[in-house]
Formats: C-alpha cells, structure tokens, sequence
C-alpha cells in the first residue's frame, strides 16, 4: 500500500510514458521495421479502432471470468483462513495440501480442468480460483495469527469472550496481510483466465491472442496484451482503493 | 475503610517443560479503599505477576487473595487494570479505544450514564476523539489507556509503570495530574514502577520487593499530607524515604 502511493509523481512517470512511445514510434519508421515483427504504436492504435467490436467481445468474456473467478476464490479463501485459523486440527491437515497444490505449476493444470470441465466459463472460474486462493489464504491465515499478545490479554481482562477477541482484535489485525494478499491474488486471476482459454474456449482475450499469433496480426496483439495490462492496473487501483477506505488509521501515521 | 484487595502468602511457580521458576516466595499486600499503593523491586523479580494475577490473566497460584472481600477464585469482580505499554489498538480513533471496555461489556448504548464527554475533557484530551493513536504524543497515549481503564468500571486500579516510557517533565506533569484524578474519582491504586521517587512522590505506602522469588523485604508509609504537590519533592523528609528505599533495594 505504501508502495504504491510511493509510485509517487505520476506526471514524471507519464512523461516518461509518452517519451517511450514516441520513441517507439520513431524507431519503427525509420528503420522499416515490418509490421507483423513490432507494429508501431500508431498501427496498435488502428487495430484498436479497427477491430473494436471484436475487441470488445473478447474483453468482455475475459474480465467476466476473471472477475468471477476472483470473487469466487476470494470467498473460498477467506472461508478457509477462518477454518484454519480457528480450528487447529483442520489446520494441520489442510495446510499441507495447500502448499503441496502450489507445487504443481497452474499451466500443467489447465489442460486437465479443460478436459473435466469443458472448454465453457465453469473451467476457467476454477483455474482462477486455483490461483486466487492460494495468496490470499496464506495472507489472511498469517494475518489472522499477527495480533497483538498483550491486547489480547487487555482484552481478557475487561472479561471479552472469544468472538469478540476475533472480531475486535484478530480480524482488524489481520486486514493489512489481507489486501498484500489481494493485490497479489489480482494479477494472478487475468493472468489465470488468459491461461484457462488458452487450453480450449469460444472466446476470450486469451483466444484472441493466439489467433492473432497464428495470422501473424502482431498490432492485433499487442492490442490484446494492452488490454489485459489495463485491467490488470484497473483491478489493482480498484483494491488499493477500498484498502485506503478501510484502513485509514496506517496511512495518516 | 475498607480493605479493596488484600494479598496473603501469595506464591508463584511456572512450571516449564524442564525447570520450573520461583518468581513470588511470600507476598503480603494491603489495599485499602481510596489508598494509594506501590510496589517497587529489581527489574524482573515479578512485580508485574502480581498485577496479571489481581487481573486474573494468571489463574495459578497459591495464596489467599480477597477483592472487595470477596476470594478471587470466586468473585466475578474485576479491577481496572493498565498493562505497561499504553496498548491502545491502531485502527481505532481515540474515542473508540476509550470506550472499548463499554462495547465489551455490552453498555455503549447507555454511554451518557458514564460522561465520557466530561472524562474526555477531564483527561486533557478534548478534540482528539478522532485521532489515531499514531497522531498524537506518548502523554495523550497513556491518558487515553487509562481513561480506558477507568471505564472498564472498577474503583480498583491496577497500573504497571504507567509512565515508563515518558520523558521526565512530562512524566512529573503527568504524576501531578494522575494524583488529582484519583482524589476526584476516588479510587484505590496498585501501583507498580522501579521509580522510587515516583513511588514516593504518589504512594500512601511503598512495598519493596527483593530479587526473584520475591518477597516483601520492607513496607513503608508515605506520610506527606494530600494533596501534594512536586514541591515535597525536594523536602527532607523526602530524603529520608528515598534513603530508607534505597538501603532496602541494594
């Protein structure tokens, strides 16, 4: 959270920007680059105005399963982290499950899903979920266990029962890990989807891309990846703002 | 008077996986109603496990302690007490640390019957309800802590080196003011600091303890006349109490 209000000066970082593309631009003119190697920024631009419809389809498709995906996951996640983090012995049965599941790489997985699930939206919510939960859950089971000792006694000695230690001191502890966990779960889910697609699907920004490769439509691409980058930084922003709305008190400090 | 709390042959013994640690031997305390008392001893010797016992986060102990007369193994009753750090929760504004203890104890709805407004002003910290703890000074910290604690509703008042971490003029203003709150509220104080000026300076009765396991090695009343002022702090008499307290500490 500190990180990213730390990116600071967003006018030197747009200038830069813009620096980078004319630069781009310059370069792919002048030394009759071929379009289908590296298209010029100008080219991208035409391909979004081009194949705008067809953009917008596939865009629609990908920020649905991944929004999905990570809502779905997110919830698991937290349903989890409150199993573990509340009864021992289902900690210590599940924990190792879950860190034996992130030792087999998702792209290996997305094939298997695919066959299982067909190649509808009900395969690639479960690659998304499959990456989401893992961040989020060892986050927020972390964050569940970072409390304060010594508050936690001040409040067994104002006679607090269990519930309201875990609501009153466990859970706001925990909210900090709980968004690094987020943010981290976010570039996870598009990243989760685009791969989903790729192992069988109608349509998506993840089909869209390799049918572009296969037609040799670089500009095309990089419209493509242009998108799922903005959606990404989207999803980024939209949580570091709700982080800033609910943790107020670290931010003033 | 009547006696608040009072702390007969109390001992204390953690047992660990391979050894076991004597930290109190033999502890006698009196407490009584609107009194205000120290306890003074070596770093580590267990002062603050009489305080954790009183608050009843140590359940094991042998001894004979009675609160408000009642024994502690039995009463529901339960002191004020104020840890050594001012553990106030981070994401709470002031105000919602300060009345803490009413949202646990299920009486917030009924918040005008405590006047946390006039306690608020009282306490000096008017117009900080809404600061974080992170915004305001160490002195404001421990005033907010200890407003907390007199809400939790108790005349009795458990504070371990409330002032520990306080620079030294605030640390008198500070011991000034506690004085005259406590007089207004009237309320019974133990009181735990390795300041033997400041223990002087507030005690009606000083309890020295000796190194682990501890006893009491010596009890001493503290006659200066109430209210006092810092001015008795350079008086003879005072000399005298801290040499007393001094020859009994080394």
């Amino acid at each position: 959270m500190k990180k990213f209000q730390n990116t600071g000066n967003l006018l030197y970082s747009s200038i830069a920007f813009l620096v980078f593309i004319v630069v781009w631009e310059v370069f792919v003119r002048s030394g009759e680059i071929k379009e289908y190697i590296l298209p010029a920024p100008s080219a991208i631009l035409n391909e979004f105005k081009n194949s705008k419809d067809l953009l917008l389809k596939h865009s629609l498709v990908t920020v649905s399963e991944t929004v999905l995906g990570f809502i779905l996951g997110t919830l698991i996640a937290v349903l989890l982290s409150l199993l573990m983090s509340n009864i021992k012995i289902f900690r210590s049965i599940f924990y190792p499950f879950m860190v034996l599941s992130q030792t087999v790489p998702i792209i290996v997985i997305a094939p298997l899903v695919t066959i299982w699930f067909g190649i509808g939206i009900v395969s690639k919510l479960i690659v998304c979920v499959l990456v989401v939960f893992f961040p989020i859950t060892l986050n927020l089971t972390e964050g569940l266990d970072s409390y304060d000792r010594d508050l936690e006694e001040l409040l067994m000695s104002m006679n607090a029962n269990k519930l309201q230690i875990f609501m009153k001191l466990k859970l706001p502890s925990a909210l900090v890990h709980f968004f690094s966990g987020l943010k981290i779960a976010a570039a996870y889910a598009v990243m989760g989807a685009v791969m989903a697609e790729w192992t069988g699907a109608e349509s998506g920004l993840g089909i869209f891309l390799t049918r572009s490769m296969k037609s040799f439509r670089t500009a095309a691409m990089f419209a493509d990846i242009a998108i799922i980058s903005a959606f990404s930084i989207l999803i980024f922003i939209a949580i570091s703002l709700v982080e800033k709305k609910s943790i107020k008190w670290n931010l003033k400090g | 008077m009547k006696i608040k709390v009072k702390i007969e042959n109390l001992k204390k013994v953690y047992t660990g996986k391979k050894e076991t640690l004597e930290v109190l031997r033999d502890i006698n305390i009196e407490l009584w109603e609107n009194q205000f008392v120290s306890i003074i001893g070596p770093s580590g010797c267990g002062k603050s496990t009489i305080l954790r016992i009183l608050a009843r986060l140590e359940k094991e102990f042998s001894g004979n302690i009675t609160i408000n007369g009642e024994d502690i193994k039995t009463s529901s009753y339960r002191p004020g007490y104020m840890p050594q750090k001012d553990l106030l929760m981070p994401w709470r504004t002031l105000y919602k640390n300060i009345v803490l203890p009413l949202e646990i104890n299920g009486t917030l709805k009924d918040v005008e019957k405590y006047d946390v407004a006039g306690l608020i002003r009282e306490f000096g910290l008017e117009g900080f309800e809404n600061y974080y703890p992170s915004e305001i000074s160490g002195g404001m910290k421990q005033r907010a802590g200890l407003l907390r604690t007199f809400l939790m509703g108790s005349d009795i008042m458990l504070l371990d080196e409330p002032f520990g971490a306080l620079d030294a003029i605030t640390r008198i203003n500070m011991q000034e003011w506690l004085l005259k709150i406590l007089v207004e509220h009237k309320k019974s104080v133990l009181f735990i600091t390795h300041d033997i000026e400041e223990a002087i300076f507030l005690s009606d009765k000083v309890y020295v303890l000796s190194d682990r396991p501890a006893c009491v090695i010596k009890d001493l009343d503290i006659e200066f006349p109430r209210p006092r002022s810092r001015e008795v702090l350079s008086s003879h008499k005072f000399l005298e109490y801290k040499d007393a307290l001094l020859k009994a500490l080394l």
